[in-house]
């Protein structure tokens, strides 16, 4: 594995990085708050550079705006579901139910046997957001427990989260 | 199998599978289900069968038994938390 040399240099300057931040939250009388710095910032270290006797090291500061969670399947990476929330603010129905099927769509990228089972607008809390399911048959015959699941962003038009569980059919015992 | 056979089969197989006699059998459906089964040596097997699903109910309980398209045996069973006043 490549290790950077560089590393112990940069490592040191976050560490600078973190107490002069939490030095001006405590200067603003923030003490409090210091605690979460480190959940909504995350700092990337650039390449240091040499000016004399002294080091700099950029960085690029990167603030968290939503939490984004995903699960892949543990025997073949695959995507199982995702959800970013910052995509569901700002709710609305003002997309076209049949375009907002059309995001979905790209998003789900359903396979054979894929029956659309729900294409409408919702509404949770008071806000409207587009559903599209799809469930798995073969030959018309129900596959249980295998379907897709995708929410879009009626105002945005784009797709915030998906659900997906589906596999192919296998007759013979083994492991899953 | 088709429906009318999966009923009978599913009249039959009840008592054994512990159905009580007062659930009427409302519906039977195709479907294809999973079932895993353990092995001695610990892994967990699973395959796809093409079942019908055997929907019992007694106003809000229910028992569902799964058979096997094939045979016609019980492959799997389950019910509602609550089994009313049986």
């Amino acid at each position: 594995m490549e290790t950077d040399p560089q590393a112990g240099t940069k490592s040191i300057a976050e560490d600078r990085l973190w107490e002069y931040l939490e030095g001006q939250l405590k200067k603003q009388g923030q003490a409090d708050a210091t605690e979460y710095l480190r959940h909504f910032l995350k700092p990337q270290a650039g390449e240091p550079v040499i000016r004399g006797d002294l080091t700099m090291v950029p960085f690029d500061m990167y603030h968290r705006v939503s939490d984004y969670t995903s699960k892949l399947d543990a025997s073949d990476g695959s995507i199982m579901g995702w959800h970013f929330q910052v995509l569901a603010d700002d709710p609305g129905d003002a997309i076209p139910a049949a375009d907002a099927l059309k995001a979905a769509e790209a998003e789900a990228a359903p396979p054979a046997g894929a029956a659309l089972k729900v294409s409408e607008y919702e509404r949770s809390a008071d806000a409207p957001f587009f559903v599209a399911r799809w469930e798995h048959e073969e030959n018309g015959i129900p596959v249980e427990m295998d379907y897709i699941h995708v929410l879009v962003n009626g105002k945005s038009g784009r797709p915030y989260a998906l659900y997906r569980k589906w596999h192919t059919l296998d007759f013979k015992p083994k492991e899953r | 199998m088709v429906e009318q056979e999966a009923r009978k089969h599913a009249e039959a197989e009840r008592a054994k599978a512990g159905v009580p006699e007062v659930f009427q059998l409302e519906w039977v459906q195709q479907r294809y289900i999973e079932i895993s089964r353990s092995q001695p040596d610990g892994r967990l097997l699973v395959r796809d069968f093409l079942a019908w699903i055997a929907h019992f109910s007694l106003g809000q309980a229910w028992w569902e038994l799964a058979l096997n398209d094939a045979t016609g045996h019980v492959l799997r069973t389950a019910r509602s938390r609550s089994q009313g006043e049986t």
